[in-house]
Formats: structure tokens, sequence, C-alpha cells
């Protein structure tokens, strides 16, 4: 489904952000993306959602090779995607209804079909009562949840979730990564970059450590610390000695 | 997918006991509802074209002032635009009329001999350049005083019998002909028949125009073409402005895939408006202009025939200047648009 072939990232004129990843997440994978400030998670997601383009070696998501992309290709790939930021990107000029119906808007889905669809998702998302007001007087976690509502209503094939919960609460964002794990057992690829150690431990889901462009860690089982490499080499279940949160 | 532990309301804290103890997780029913509804849509052009009117209308009403003030200026400019084509189209007029009124009168001295009236009609005649003759004598040319000038007809009575105007041949020169070189040589040779009086232009001020008018056609038009500039220039800078204005509407755009013509087309169709819109006012600042300009001149210079000739354009020619104008306006900001959207960025 994703796979990053030594994939280098340098923005100009010169800061290297991504130096050689190389991972394939698999489809009906949930993966987190882990790393300090500045280690490069963000850039390992713009890559995959067509926002940057490799500087050198490949990435190909869903069947497409990014940087062979046009925009109308990059804009089919994000068709077939859901993206959530940490800063949400609502419209304020639109209702949370709008919103939620956005992408199906943008597909040319007729005006009732694309709201009868957006309301059962923002139902599904416990905001059925608040369609019709504009997101900017929701709360914060009220509009994080809009904007995962308008990355699930066309049933994407990946997400790709920013530092999704950094500005929620604790109950906000296990709400949310509830969400995301629901999207997932029903099917959906989900990558999440995040800081937040306590979520991986908790959730407990292949986790990819980042540090200074480079793939340090790719963990199975954070909780106890086993990586691919270990698992491969001594068969299921020994423990690593290092754990997530050592390595991170 | 196994052992997927909720925590909802508990604490990220880990132990064992919460990781052993998988709870159901709290469904929210994406996966019933996937099912109920598939994830492809059709794809309605009418959909996209309402999309396209709606987002277009909403760039115009977002900022009233901001839409006045600038569908006003290019309507001032395209008002300007469009008086030099009613300039262009005028000169034309005039100067087809001009060019088919221009003649020449050959005055005859009074004691002209028959034989040398009849010379001077044969050559007339013969010479192709010459259109029309007709022949105005003594008597004629007082009746036509009097009729043209009512108010000094008192004074022309009594004239009759010591009738000082003279007999005339009024001449008209063929169209292909008709150009201020040629009538100049048709004079001198006319001037050279030994009766002739004296030879003149009839309609001289049309006739001496002429070139003027031509003059006038040119710059008229080029100013016009100008100004047409000006105008496209607004309307893309209205447009960079428009787009700035909804670079985050753009960046969620482009999140959720929407495809480039779906980004561009309100851009454009506000573009097509604006030109649309100015394009009206522009005809109608122009329309006044001229009726007031008409009407002025009209009554200051009663004695120039030519003020029952001009004319406003014609309405194909309104409805010309309008497909123009709204064409220009879309491709400006298309233009526009495609240049200030940028990277695929998000
Ligand atoms: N647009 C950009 N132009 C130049 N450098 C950039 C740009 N975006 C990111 N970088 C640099 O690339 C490196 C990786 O950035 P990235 O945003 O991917 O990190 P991150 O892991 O997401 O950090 P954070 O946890 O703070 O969000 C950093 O050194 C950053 O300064
Ligand atoms: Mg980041």
């Amino acid at each position: 489904m994703i796979r990053f072939h030594r994939a280098h990232k340098t923005y100009p004129p010169h800061q290297i952000a991504l130096r050689g990843v190389s991972t394939v997440i698999d489809k009906g994978e949930f993966v987190f993306v882990a790393g300090a400030s500045g280690a490069g998670k963000s850039t390992l997601l713009r890559l995959g959602y067509g926002a940057e383009r490799a500087t050198q070696g490949e990435v190909v998501v869903a069947g497409r090779t990014i940087n062979q992309l046009d925009r109308e290709g990059v804009a089919s790939l994000r068709r077939e995607v859901g993206i959530i930021f940490q800063d949400y990107k609502l419209l304020a000029s639109r209702s949370v209804l709008e919103n939620v119906a956005f992408p199906l808007e943008v597909r040319g889905i007729g005006r009732e079909e694309r709201s009868e669809r957006a309301l059962l998702i923002l139902k599904t998302v416990g905001l059925g009562d608040k369609a019709h007001v504009p997101p900017m007087t929701l709360s914060g976690g009220e509009q994080q949840r809009v904007a995962v509502a308008r990355a699930l209503v066309h049933q994407p094939r990946i997400i790709f979730a920013d530092e999704p919960t950094g500005n929620l609460d604790r109950d906000m964002a296990n709400l949310v990564f509830d969400l995301l794990v629901e999207a997932n057992l029903a099917g959906v690829t989900v990558v999440v970059a995040t800081h937040s150690l306590s979520i991986i431990d908790k959730l407990n889901k292949r986790t990819l450590v980042l540090d200074r462009g480079q793939i340090i860690g790719d963990y199975l089982d954070p909780r106890r610390g086993v990586t691919r490499e270990s698992r491969a080499s001594s068969g299921m279940g020994e423990p690593q000695e290092v754990g997530t949160t050592a390595a991170v | 997918m196994t052992g997927v532990a909720h925590h909802t309301m508990t604490d990220g804290a880990p132990s064992d006991e919460a990781a052993a103890t998988v709870r159901p997780s709290p469904s929210f029913g994406l996966e019933k509802m996937w099912r109920v509804q598939g994830s492809e849509g059709r794809l309605h052009r009418r959909e996209i074209l309402r999309h396209h009117l709606i987002g277009a209308w909403s760039h115009l009403r977002e900022s009233p002032a901001f839409t006045a003030t600038t569908t006003v200026i290019m309507g001032v400019v395209l008002s300007l635009c469009i008086s030099g084509i009613v300039l262009i189209y005028n000169a034309h007029i005039l100067l087809e009329y001009a060019r088919s009124s221009v003649g020449l009168t050959i005055f005859l001295r009074d004691d002209a001999a028959f034989e040398s009236r009849e010379q001077l009609e044969r050559y007339l005649r013969a010479d192709a350049r010459i259109g029309s003759v007709r022949f105005e004598s003594k008597e004629e040319a007082l009746e036509k005083l009097r009729l043209e000038t009512p108010a000094v007809s008192s004074l022309l009575q009594g004239l009759e019998t010591r009738n000082p105007l003279p007999s005339s041949y009024a001449v008209t020169v063929v169209k292909e002909y008709s150009s201020p070189a040629i009538y100049q040589e048709l004079r001198r040779r006319l001037q050279q028949f030994s009766d002739v009086e004296l030879v003149q232009y009839n309609n001289s001020l049309l006739g001496e125009l002429s070139e003027t008018l031509q003059l006038i056609g040119w710059l008229g038009g080029g100013a016009a073409f100008a100004k047409s500039f000006v105008a496209a220039g607004i309307v893309a800078l209205t447009i960079l402005i428009s787009v700035d204005r909804r670079r985050h509407e753009i960046v969620v755009m482009r999140l959720v895939g929407a495809p480039e013509r779906f980004i561009r087309g309100p851009f454009v169709v506000e573009g097509v408006a604006k030109g649309l819109l100015a394009g009206g006012l522009g005809i109608a600042g122009a329309a006044l202009g001229f009726s007031v300009l008409h009407h002025i001149l009209a009554s200051a210079l009663p004695f120039v025939p030519v003020w029952d000739r001009i004319a406003f354009l014609p309405t194909a020619l309104l409805a010309a200047v309008l497909v123009v104008v709204g064409t220009v306006g879309g491709i400006a900001s298309f233009g526009a648009v495609r240049r200030a959207i940028g990277p695929m960025d998000a």
C-alpha cells in the first residue's frame, strides 16, 4: 500500500529532512511515526500524500509513484486518502456539515446525497447535533472530530494524520484515536505521526521511530520493545532490550 | 489486529492487566455505514457547474465594496475603450458617406458659349472617374437658395431679372476613385476649360475631413486596444487578490483532492462575470457620453450635415463587445489563478 525506498528529502536550499528512508506499510496496518521534533515525521507523511516529492529515491502510495504524479494525479490520490492535521484545517465560511461533505462535493456528488452521508458520519463521531453551526463555535476536540469525519466520509483507503491530537486533552485525544482504530478495523490503512509516547504505549501498534531523518527503529510491539529485526531473528515475542521510551 | 485495547476514559499508563483485558471496541458504526453507502459517487456535471457558479457568486459577494470598486474602475476603462470603438465606427460611417457624397461643382461663366458647354459635357461623360453629372441653371440655383435659406428669401425678391448666381455642373466621383488626390487632379483639369469660372468641392468639409476621419479611426482603435489590456490587467489583479484571500480554502480543496478545474472554475466564472458586469457598465457609460456629446455638438454646430448620420454602436457590435470582454475576463483570471495557486501545497 505504501512503500518508501531510500527516500531522501532536502528542502531548498539544503535543509535535509529525510536521509534514505526505506519501509513498507501494508494494507490495513496501523502505524505510528514517532521521533523528536524535527526528526522528519511530517515530511515522511507529506511525501506520502504528495505534498512533497522525494529528492532521491522512490515513494509509492496506493499503486502510484508519487514522483511521477502531476497535479491531477496528486488530486486523484488524495481522493483516495484522508488527511488530518493538528490544526484541523476546517473552512470557517462553511457549516460543520458542509465541511464534512467537502470531499464529496469535489467529486461532484449531489447536494442531497452528500448531506445525507456527511450527517451520518457526523452522528458517528458524536456531532450530529452540531451539523449546522460554523466550526469555529466548536471546541478543539469537536473541531478535530469534524476533521476526522471529513477524512473518513469518502471511505479512504489510507489515513494520514499528522499530530492529530496535539492540541487536545487526553479524553478528546482518546476519542479521536478510537475513531482511527475503528476506521483501521474497517480496513483503512492508518499512518499517524505523533510525539505522544503514552498513546503509542496504549495502542501498542507498529511504530517507526525517526531520528534526524532516518528510521532508527521499527517496533512491531512497542510496549515490549519488539522490533521487526528482533522478531525476524529470534522468533515471535522475544523482547528487546530497548523499549520505545528509551529509543525515542 | 488482536489485543487492541481502548482506554478511552482511563489513564494512559500501561499495565499488563489493561493489555490483557480486551474490551470490546466502542463501535461508531463506520464499517456498517460504508457498507451501506459505497465509497464512490457519480460525477455530476451539473453539480460541478453549480459549484463554479456558487463559488463565483460568493467571491463577488464576500466583499461588496471591493467588487464594486474594481468593477466600476473596469467599467470606466471599458467605457473609454468602447468610446474608441464608437469613434472608429462613426469615422467609418462618415468616411463612407463622404466618399459617396463628395463631388465637384463646376461654375460656368455667364457668357459661356453653348459649344464650349457641350465640349465640357462631353469630357465629363467620357471620364470614367466621374459618376453622375447634373446641370443646374441660374434660375434653379436661385430657387434652391431661396428654399434653403428662408431668412434671406425676402432679400432675394426681385433678383430674378439680374440673377447673380452662376449656372453650374454638379458631378460626383465614382467611389473607387474617391480620394483627395483625384479630386485635385480633376479640379486642375476642369479649371482649364475656357468657360469654367471656378471648380469647387461641394461638401468640402467632409472631403477635407476624410483624412482626419481616418486618423481619428486609427487613434481610437489603438487607444481602445491599449485600454482593453488595462481592463484585462485589472481583472487579473482582482483575481489575484481574490485567490490570495482564499488561499486557505484552496489548500483545503487540494487536501481533499479537488480537481484543478474545480479549484479554478469559480475564479474563472468570477472573471467572466466581472468582465460582463464592467462591459455592461462601460457600454452604459459610453452610450451616455455619446448621447450627451452628440446633443451638445448637434445644437452647437447645426450646419454640419453629419449629426443625423452618426450613431452609437449597433446591437450586434454591442453583443460582440460583451462576448469579447467576458472572454477576456475569463482568460485573464484563468492565467492569474494558474500563477497564483502555486505549488500543490497542503
Ligand atoms: N518547508 C520547509 N522548508 C525547509 N525546511 C523544512 C521545511 N519543513 C521542514 N523542514 C525541516 O525539515 C526537518 C524535518 O521537519 P519535519 O517537519 O518533518 O519534522 P517533524 O518530525 O514533523 O517535527 P515536529 O515534531 O516538530 O512536527 C526539520 O529540520 C525542519 O526544519
Ligand atoms: Mg511535524
